[in-house]
């Protein structure tokens, strides 16, 4: 039991959630389609940081994104003419 | 914050974010696990599959053809998840080649694999919630549910780690922990299971070895022209980010 903060547990004891469980999040999830030039930004603190975001691409063509990452969010370019569609979510690990 | 719940936390490995509801959070819950090569996944809209198939067989090596002309070509063994009609199942699969139909064909086989099954709080739903009217629940300023104590059914919940970015190329290692468990709702294909004339065929999957765990993506082709029939391949970038967890 800790000592201080929040705490729930699951039907057979076990602490699921609490102040002191690192929690998966989901905190962005989107279907996206950018135009040949242009570029989606995703406001997400520590985006550079892969212990405590992670970031999942999925479509045929979203490996032609260029993915920058900083402190402060998530930018998806897209540098060729023609227009990129994808899957994007972006899981919050800590 | 200016209105709203946020839980942060800490343990041996520093400060974390548990959950912040001004920054919409919905919480991956774990609404099944065990071993198996069939899981219903009947009610719910949106999941993450992870699979873990150590010394499963077929879950890693290779299969060898030869060609017309002798020459050898590998094909990779592996695992891949199939998901329809309210199923998912577990496979492994191998390739065969035929000369009469001058084709590609696998053979999927299902296999009992570790899995667990992890949903956004927002969608879970049907039986995954406890029956009853009472406990903790925050809601996003969206109207999801970012956190539901009724929707913890299962006793378990997950961790995620670094995986492979989409477009990794065949044989990348996702991890040396041969224990992780892989994310296979998206990104595996087992490939054509009945020959097709001059198929072409594509398979991606996951390889469990003893030591680690890696992406396979291979496509084989028959090719035709004046000098008659060809066999040839090559490596398939991947289409999806291939996520690691492991239950806590």
């Amino acid at each position: 039991m800790a000592a201080y903060g929040l705490q729930i547990f699951g039907p057979n004891g076990n602490e699921i959630f609490g102040s002191n469980t690192r929690q998966v999040n989901l905190e962005v999830s989107a279907s996206i389609s950018i135009s040949g030039g242009g570029s989606q930004f995703y406001s997400v603190s520590d985006a550079n940081n892969s212990a405590k975001v992670q970031l999942i691409l999925n479509g045929p063509t979203a490996r032609l994104l260029t993915v920058t990452k900083t402190s402060s969010g998530i930018t998806l370019s897209n540098s060729y003419s023609f227009s990129i569609s994808a899957d994007v979510i972006v899981l919050r690990l800590a | 914050m200016t209105y709203g719940v946020e839980i942060n936390g800490s343990d041996a490995g520093g400060t974390f974010v548990v959950n912040d509801s001004s920054k919409n959070h919905v919480g991956l819950v774990v609404v099944a696990s065990g071993s198996g090569n069939t899981v219903s996944y009947s009610g719910l809209s949106s999941f993450y599959v992870f699979v873990n198939a150590k010394g499963v067989t077929d879950a890693t090596g290779f299969t060898t053809l030869t060609g017309a002309s002798g020459y050898s070509e590998s094909h990779a063994k592996g695992i891949h998840a199939n998901i329809a009609n309210g199923y998912i199942k577990f496979y492994s699969s191998t390739v065969q080649y035929s000369s009469s139909f001058l084709s590609y064909k696998t053979t999927w086989t299902l296999r009992n694999v570790d899995y667990f099954i992890a949903v956004p709080a927002s969608d879970v739903s049907g039986s995954y919630i406890l029956n009853h009217a009472y406990g903790l629940q925050i809601m996003t300023s969206d109207g999801r549910v970012a956190v539901d104590s009724r929707r913890f059914s299962s006793n378990e919940r997950c961790e995620i780690f670094s995986g492979l970015q989409v477009g990794s190329t065949d044989g990348s290692i996702l991890s040396s922990d041969p224990d992780l468990y892989v994310e296979m709702r998206f990104g595996t294909l087992g490939g054509n299971t009945a020959y097709s004339n001059m198929g072409t065929m594509s398979r991606k999957g996951v390889q469990f070895g003893a030591n680690n765990i890696r992406y396979f993506g291979y496509q084989a082709y028959v090719n035709v022209d004046e000098s008659g029939a060809s066999r040839g391949g090559g490596g398939v970038r991947s289409i999806h980010t291939l996520l690691l967890g492991d239950l806590v």
